[in-house]
């Protein structure tokens, strides 16, 4: 055995992790034989039951349980986070990425229809390529489309209101964010009296 | 004592408190224009979670303290490779600001506060989680111009 060996030894010489890795097993004919093997095989079975044990107190005693209040700000965290939905990343500094959420894309288009005289934005859906359903990959940035529906009040004329919302969108998120929006389709659903 | 013997800088043990460089990072990047605020995610949450309860533990116990190589506030996890740290950094932005400028200013400020503490300044990366405000004119003037 080496000198500068640290490997926790038993009594036989035996390495500890390699009784370790055989606990589920049955004692080969050398632990049959070798009281400090089996010594060391009773005590791990014990440890696992322990651990066994308090695994399962984690999960029963009321007393072990996150605080109302902890798992309450996890849990907003947490659907904060699914709001977000996917990320696009908008650039690549010598530091390191930058990236944006599709909430945040999402809220600059509402943003962006909200600045425009008696539009209201509505549903607002952000794709990749024509045909190509939302999921949880990233947005290709070269192929950013947008779909919003608005609903308009009934003193505007649509087709102007429509050419003015395209280029405020455009203008607004590019400002903010350099992407350029491949393709902004608008869908007028309501009409409402002022 | 003059000696001719070339005399070698003294070898210093060299601790760096990444408690003490989050705290940094953290008030010095909600100053930055354009940042609102830091957003937690559920990551930082558990980081930050997950180091309470070892210090916690650690001093029930009278256990040795370790230097801990991940770091996490609100919006903010900082991790420790050597002498290396790696950061993430989440963020709401004012819609007053270019998000994308804005971000790229808090990688700069973020990598002078690395250096600052005597580390290397790994990957810096950011995550724009939401861009907030009403349309005033002055907003929208800001953000057509």
């Amino acid at each position: 055995m080496a000198l500068n060996d640290d490997t926790p030894r038993l009594g036989c010489g035996r390495n500890l992790d390699d009784l370790w890795a055989s606990i589920d097993e049955p004692p080969n004919a050398h632990e049959q034989g070798c009281s400090d093997c089996q010594h060391a095989r009773t005590a791990l079975f014990n440890l696992a039951t322990v651990t066994e044990a308090m695994k399962e107190r984690d999960l029963t005693d009321p007393d072990l349980q996150p605080a109302g209040r902890i798992r309450e700000a996890i849990m907003m965290v947490a659907r904060a986070e699914i709001r977000r939905s996917r990320r696009t990343a908008l650039r690549e500094t010598p530091h390191g990425s930058i990236e944006i959420s599709e909430q945040a894309l999402n809220s600059l288009i509402r943003f962006a229809a909200s600045t425009v005289p008696g539009v209201h934005a509505r549903r607002c859906t952000i794709s990749t390529a024509e045909g190509k359903p939302a999921g949880t990959d990233t947005v290709d940035l070269s192929d950013v489309r947008m779909s919003l529906h608005v609903a308009l009040s009934s003193t505007v004329s649509i087709p102007p209101t429509m050419a003015v919302l395209r280029e405020r969108i455009g203008t607004i998120v590019h400002a903010q964010t350099a992407i350029t929006m491949q393709q902004i389709d608008v869908v007028v659903e309501d009409l409402y009296d002022l | 004592m003059i000696s001719d013997q070339p005399q070698e800088s003294p070898v210093e043990p060299r601790l760096v408190d990444l408690e003490a460089v989050a705290d940094n990072l953290s008030a010095a990047l909600a100053q930055l224009p354009g940042i609102l605020r830091l957003e937690p995610t559920v990551k930082s949450m558990m980081n930050r979670l997950r180091a309470l309860s070892l210090n916690s533990l650690h001093r029930t116990t009278g256990s040795g303290w370790q230097e801990p190589r991940v770091v996490a506030r609100d919006g903010l996890l900082l991790s420790a490779a050597g002498e290396i740290l790696n950061v993430q950094i989440d963020v709401a932005t004012d819609v007053a600001h270019p998000a994308v400028e804005v971000a790229e200013t808090a990688q700069k400020r973020a990598a002078e506060i690395i250096r600052k503490a005597g580390l290397q300044v790994g990957s810096i990366n950011v995550t724009i989680l939401a861009i907030e405000g009403s349309p005033t004119p002055a907003h929208l003037r800001s953000t057509l111009t």
